[in-house]
């Protein structure tokens, strides 16, 4: 359902959603799909925010179908959120997560740091070593033109 | 069923309550965000990482696109670099050599993402032609040298933005797209395995623009998305989302496991990267810029990766800047984008060796570039 570009029925929705909240997105969407785009020939997404001052139509029962569809989903995150929130009883404070951040980094070698851990490994600086190249039996500097 | 006005009052009422308990939730975490990794670190008197102007160096320069650098991604093992242009190629480099063992041509040129197998003999690629395609790089070229699709992945009905291989399974592939799903595929069979989002109530309501697979646990992986939220899934279960990451406030380019595998890193439009903790949900850190002297617009953050350790963060910016973060204390150490030999550029796209000993930049200038430690390195 999503993703589809079916105004007519979405605009139903919108009336009863924070338009303003739909409509950035959907401007968001459309920023996104035009960075994405290429000269004309490539596909666009197809997406439309409900035109100002759009008359409400006559909802008859694929309306109502829609309607009954977006508050089930409500009601499924409503669900969510509720557990979500009962997680958060019992949940640690970011402290501790904080400490296991600075734990993790430390005790592993790195390579690109100025003072880390050993073991040192010798194919760290394979970078600037002399390499043999495999289609020619020249031996050439690695260091090449980007070094002064 | 009933009647029109009775349901429009219900969606509304329910509105209402979902938007309460946000505000709940939302309150109820702020309150315990107790800290953040930088106020932690400084408090336990940590020094920030300090590099000497010459300690990182550009050791090599990949020359051969002819459009823009928009995705790379390293193999497993060996060193061996695919890269995707708007000249609508693939080239696959073996970055200690600089030499191209690979140059595909893609049928369709609007290519955004690519990405080596584990095993290193195919690599994929997805864009504007919303599939994926797989080329073996074993096989035998065409008449014009143009190596075939071995495998099309077709379902996505909006354009592939990124793709990833599972790290241990060569035959399984994840992709995210601006039809606002993330799909499991079985590569050899080319079909769907499982469908993340889309018509099920926990799934993105934006393009997804990123994805990054956990390393510990392959089941679950994270995305970002132009709804300005990460998102966890587990493969197992694709009804729901397991947990939905706010905080951002703009479409999220770049989303990377931190090397732990429990805590991930996202980079946005919004000029920010984060940290967040992946089991809790807590923002640890948020790691922003300086806001430029001459008011001009902040530069997005285009892509992101973590040093094998997890003390450095890269982040590439729209206006060329490569920023490398100190993940502990969350402060500038260096910019890559001010270095001799820097990027003309925009960099696109980054990523680490499997090794960590390089990272390689791709830019809108056309190159990538490979960066090394070349100074005094101490052991302690």
């Amino acid at each position: 359902m999503r993703g589809e570009a079916n105004g007519e029925e979405q605009r139903h929705l919108h009336d009863a959603e924070e338009e303003g909240e739909e409509e950035e997105r959907v401007d968001a969407q459309r920023q996104r799909a035009q960075r994405a785009a290429r000269p004309s020939s490539a596909p666009q997404q197809q997406r439309s925010a409900p035109a100002p001052g759009a008359v409400m139509r006559s909802v008859g029962y694929v309306g109502k179908h829609r309607l009954s569809a977006a508050i089930a989903r409500l009601d499924q995150e409503l669900q969510s959120l509720q557990k979500e929130l009962d997680e958060l009883e019992t949940m640690k404070p970011a402290s501790v997560a904080c400490q296991e951040v600075i734990s993790s980094t430390e005790g592993k070698p790195d390579p690109l740091l100025p003072i880390t851990s050993g073991p040192e490994n010798a194919s760290w600086e394979r970078w600037f070593q002399r390499v043999r190249s495999s289609r020619s039996n020249k031996w050439w500097a690695s260091k090449g033109s980007d070094f002064s | 069923m009933a009647s029109v006005a009775e349901l429009k009052d219900n969606h509304a009422k329910a509105t209402a309550e979902v938007n309460s308990l946000r505000e709940r939730l939302r309150k109820r975490r702020q309150m315990l965000l107790d800290t953040d990794v930088e106020r932690y670190s400084k408090a336990q008197g940590r020094a920030p990482v300090s590099f000497n102007p010459t300690d990182l160096v550009c050791c090599r320069t990949l020359q051969g696109h002819s459009g823009k650098v928009y995705s790379l991604d390293w193999t497993p093992e060996k060193n061996w670099i695919v890269s995707a242009s708007q000249d609508g190629r693939l080239i696959v480099w073996n970055a200690l050599t600089s030499q191209k063992t690979h140059a595909i041509k893609l049928h369709c040129p609007w290519v955004m993402t690519c990405a080596f197998a584990p095993n290193g003999q195919s690599v994929a690629c997805g864009g504007l032609d919303s599939a994926c395609s797989i080329f073996n790089l074993n096989s035998q070229a065409d008449r014009d040298g143009n190596l075939p699709v071995s495998r099309m992945l077709t379902g996505h009905k909006g354009y592939v933005s990124s793709c990833q291989y599972v790290p241990d399974q060569e035959t399984h592939l994840i992709t995210s797209s601006g039809d606002q799903t993330c799909i499991l595929w079985d590569v050899t069979t080319a079909q769907r395995i499982s469908i993340f989002g889309g018509e099920f109530p926990s799934g993105h309501t934006g393009d997804v623009l990123s994805l990054s697979i956990n390393s510990s646990n392959t089941n679950m992986f994270v995305s970002g998305s132009c709804d300005a939220t990460v998102r966890l899934w587990d493969t197992r279960i694709a009804s729901r989302a397991v947990r939905t990451y706010h905080g951002h406030e703009g479409d999220i380019n770049s989303v990377k496991f931190f090397p732990d595998s429990q805590r991930f890193g996202t980079g946005s439009d919004d000029g920010t990267c984060r940290l967040f903790d992946m089991r809790t949900g807590h923002q640890l850190q948020v790691y922003s810029r300086e806001p430029d002297r001459n008011d001009n617009e902040l530069p997005t953050v285009t892509s992101i990766a973590f040093s094998i350790s997890g003390r450095l963060l890269f982040a590439g910016y729209s206006n060329g800047d490569c920023y490398v973060w100190d993940t502990l204390l969350a402060e500038v150490v260096l910019n890559l984008g001010t270095l001799q030999n820097s990027h003309e550029g925009r960099i696109s796209c980054l990523g680490l060796s499997s090794d960590g000993s390089a990272l390689c930049t791709g830019s809108w200038d056309k190159n990538l570039k490979i960066w090394a430690f070349s100074g005094h390195r101490k052991i302690v």
